[in-house]
């Protein structure tokens, strides 16, 4: 079935449209912006979607790297933090991040929204208020779990944690059709991935909402401490801010949506840090380090769903504030993304690449956040007022980079690797788990040799007590009456999990409060205790 | 500008200022792939000669027939959907890569582009990439992402890895 996408226009190929007025603005069409977006134009009110990225489509999706990095990520998938030490996987196209992740599904931990209500004083996102959230948005999104067999990067996951006797679970994916094909993060091509951009967004734009691509919220303008408008930029093809077709959007309430590193961008742009200098810090990331095995057989980790397996043996393993714990997983190993992370040329690149169809991947994603030293990273602008991320590696995050690559290495040598190498400049391969561990142990904590990456934004505009944070438990700005953020960047610390069904459930429930504030009506599936 | 001129003014002007013929010389035999400019919106034509000696020792073993156009359109297209500062820092490292290219190969490290093997260029990379200079460390990594970025998006590089490609699906 064709997805209809009606009300929505390009910027970069229509002039500027004339100032717009609408009940709410959204600005972001990913996970927090999708599902607000269905919340309010369901209920009702009248809503502008906003979307830097461009529209592009299952029928566009031709499963090639190159093209996807290029049309649907931040800074073609090479988005880093300042000191280019970590690089950040963010999408950049209508349906946000959604477009492109991996459909892994989780519920946010017990112990993470114990920790927000104990240190930040959330108490209206607890586990029992939010459970009718998390099903709602399960139902909505068809998430499940995934019953058809790992593929063998997943089962080689599986493999090694059981030999080890470390715990191990099947992952729940927000799927329906899906032809097991692998391709996910560089847009399905089946429409199978239940994203933003199949689900919410068509559904809003059917409601009545009208979305505006390639269009940038550039400065949000006040008049005393009421949001007045929003200037908005359009962007060319290339994503490139063009010269002319800015235009303005009056809205009653703003909601911003522009994910982690682009909603605090915003509010900095328009000089909010002179409210409130907690805007764009704590900013988390889930800092992902990764262990490369060459197994005997062929693994091809292309093929299959991406995510299916992952082992929480360590998450909490110093408690929940103590040493950082760490998830393990997988990726899906496609050529553009292997061959760039392996940072060796010529020939020793290529003797590596060799190996590529038998290559076994794990990841780590620690839980920033959580202690003391872990504060996180700190937005910025640049001098043409474009975010980007400063983030220093803290001392307890190196020495949870460390276990992680031991446990990690320890798992490929149990699923029968014949050899591993830790994804480090100066890492060598090592063919048995005595020498690994000897290895890892010597390998320098030094940035950029250590290669981390992330692919979970996080935080900086952290909900909390006034005077510490930046948004109330609603998403509402300090301050502002009239301006809420609604996306992962609300949340005080990591999560623990891959944050997307956190988002979904956490903005399903304070969308679906704002909108009855606005004086929208909910629709009967959306009636939960709020 | 036609190419000779280009040689002249550019690369020749360098060399003689170095006192050295290496530099002509190793222009004249990168031509044997031959040098064919692309209609690029960022990359110079000095970029792109940089481009041209560094692709081949990045991708060496890689294939014995690299497309060198195809890299050089590939590494454009991906710098000019980069944001303002990064395109800002690209052409600084080009053209400090211009200069470098100018002290080091062509003012005679390697006296003859014939005996500058691919090896020599090779620790010269190596060098880069292990220095304690932060500055180098991040151009031998910005020049490896667009590099190999550049090749493994092609399915002609593919099978040599053994990669099938996605299966193409029918609608
Ligand atoms: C490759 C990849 C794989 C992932 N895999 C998983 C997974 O398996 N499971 C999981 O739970 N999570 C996964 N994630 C993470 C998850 O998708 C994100 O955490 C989530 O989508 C973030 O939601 P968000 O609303 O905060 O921001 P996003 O979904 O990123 O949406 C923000 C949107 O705002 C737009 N925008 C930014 N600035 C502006 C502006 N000024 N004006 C207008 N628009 C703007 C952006 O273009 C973007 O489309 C993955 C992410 C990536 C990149
Ligand atoms: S694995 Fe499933 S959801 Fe992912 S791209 Fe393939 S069909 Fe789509």
């Amino acid at each position: 079935m064709k997805i209809e996408y009606p009300n929505a226009i390009d910027c970069s190929l229509h002039p500027a449209p004339d100032n717009i007025e609408c009940d709410v603005l959204i600005i972001g069409s990913g996970a927090g912006g999708g599902i607000a977006a269905e919340i309010f134009s369901r209920s009702g009110l009248n809503v502008v979607i906003l979307e830097e990225g461009p529209l592009k489509k299952a029928s566009d999706f031709n499963m090639k790297e190159a093209d996807a990095y290029a049309e649907l990520y931040q800074e073609v998938a090479g988005r880093q933090t300042i000191d280019q030490a970590i690089q950040i996987l963010q999408g950049r196209a209508v349906g946000g991040s959604t477009t492109v992740n991996w459909t892994s599904s989780f519920r946010t931990p017990a112990k993470t929204l114990s920790f927000w209500q104990n240190e930040f004083g959330v108490t209206e996102l607890s586990s029992e208020k939010l459970a009718p959230w998390f099903e709602w948005v399960e139902k909505r999104l068809n998430i499940t779990a995934w019953l058809v067999p790992p593929n063998r990067n997943n089962q080689l996951l599986a493999d090694g944690a059981e030999s080890l006797g470390w715990s191990y679970q099947v992952i729940p994916r927000n799927v329906k059709g899906c032809a097991n094909l692998g391709y996910c993060g560089v847009g399905c091509p089946l429409d199978a991935k239940q994203s933003m951009l199949v689900t919410c967004i068509p559904r809003a734009l059917q409601s009545g909402a009208r979305l505006f691509t390639r269009a940038r919220a550039e400065k949000i303008i006040l008049d005393n401490d009421k949001v007045s408008y929003v200037e908005v930029g359009s962007m060319d093809a290339l994503g490139q801010p063009k010269t002319s077709g800015s235009f303005r959007i009056h809205a009653k309430h703003v909601v911003l949506a522009a994910g982690a590193i682009g909603s605090p961008g915003i509010l900095l742009r328009s000089g909010f840090d002179r409210f409130n200098p907690l805007i764009g810090k704590r900013t988390f990331l889930h800092p992902v380090t990764a262990s490369i095995a060459v197994m005997k057989q062929p693994v091809n980790g292309y093929q299959g769903a991406p995510q299916s397996i992952y082992s929480d043996q360590f998450l909490w393993r110093d408690g929940v504030s103590g040493e950082l714990g760490y998830k393990i997983e997988v990726p899906p190993i496609h050529p553009v993304l292997a061959s760039t992370l392996l940072k060796h040329h010529g020939e020793s690149h290529f003797n590596l690449l060799q190996d590529f169809s038998r290559l076994q991947v794990n990841l780590a994603l620690l839980r920033d956040g959580f202690n003391a030293d872990s504060t996180g990273g700190q937005v910025e602008l640049d001098e043409f007022d474009y975010p980007r991320l400063d983030y220093s590696i803290s001392e307890s995050l190196w020495r949870g980079l460390k276990h992680a690559m031991m446990s990690m290495v320890e798992i490929q040598f149990a699923a029968g690797a014949k050899a591993v190498m830790p994804l480090h400049m100066d890492a060598q391969k090592m063919s048995n788990w005595k020498e690994a561990k000897k290895q890892i142990e010597d390998l320098p904590t030094k940035p950029i040799r250590w290669q981390i990456m992330s692919a979970h934004v996080m935080g900086g505009c952290g909900i909390g007590n006034q005077g510490e944070s930046v948004c109330d438990e609603f998403g509402r700005m300090h301050q502002f009456d009239n301006l809420s953020v609604l996306d992962g960047s609300i949340f005080p610390t990591s999560l623990g999990v891959n944050p997307q069904l956190s988002i979904y459930a956490i903005v399903a429930k304070l969308a679906a409060s704002l909108s009855v504030r606005l004086g929208g009506e909910l629709p009967k599936d959306l009636l939960i205790e709020n | 500008m036609n190419r000779r001129d280009f040689i002249k003014s550019s690369l020749g002007g360098i060399t003689l200022l170095f006192g050295g013929v290496a530099g002509y010389q190793l222009y004249l035999e990168s031509q044997e792939r031959p040098f064919e400019k692309t209609k690029a919106i960022f990359l110079t034509e000095a970029d792109q000669l940089v481009l041209s000696v560094l692709i081949p020792v990045i991708l060496n073993g890689a294939t014995d027939k690299i497309d060198l156009i195809k890299c050089l359109e590939n590494i454009d297209g991906a710098i000019i959907r980069l944001p303002q500062k990064t395109q800002q820092e690209l052409r600084q490292l080009f053209d400090l890569l211009g200069s470098v290219f100018g002290r080091l190969v062509i003012a005679g490290v390697w006296q003859n582009w014939q005996t500058a093997t691919s090896n020599s260029l090779n620790e010269f990379l190596e060098s880069w990439r292990n220095s304690s200079l932060d500055l180098l460390q991040q151009a031998y990594l910005g020049l490896h992402k667009l590099i190999i970025g550049s090749f493994y998006s092609e399915q002609s590089s593919w099978a040599a890895i053994g990669y099938p490609g996605p299966l193409s699906i029918q609608k």
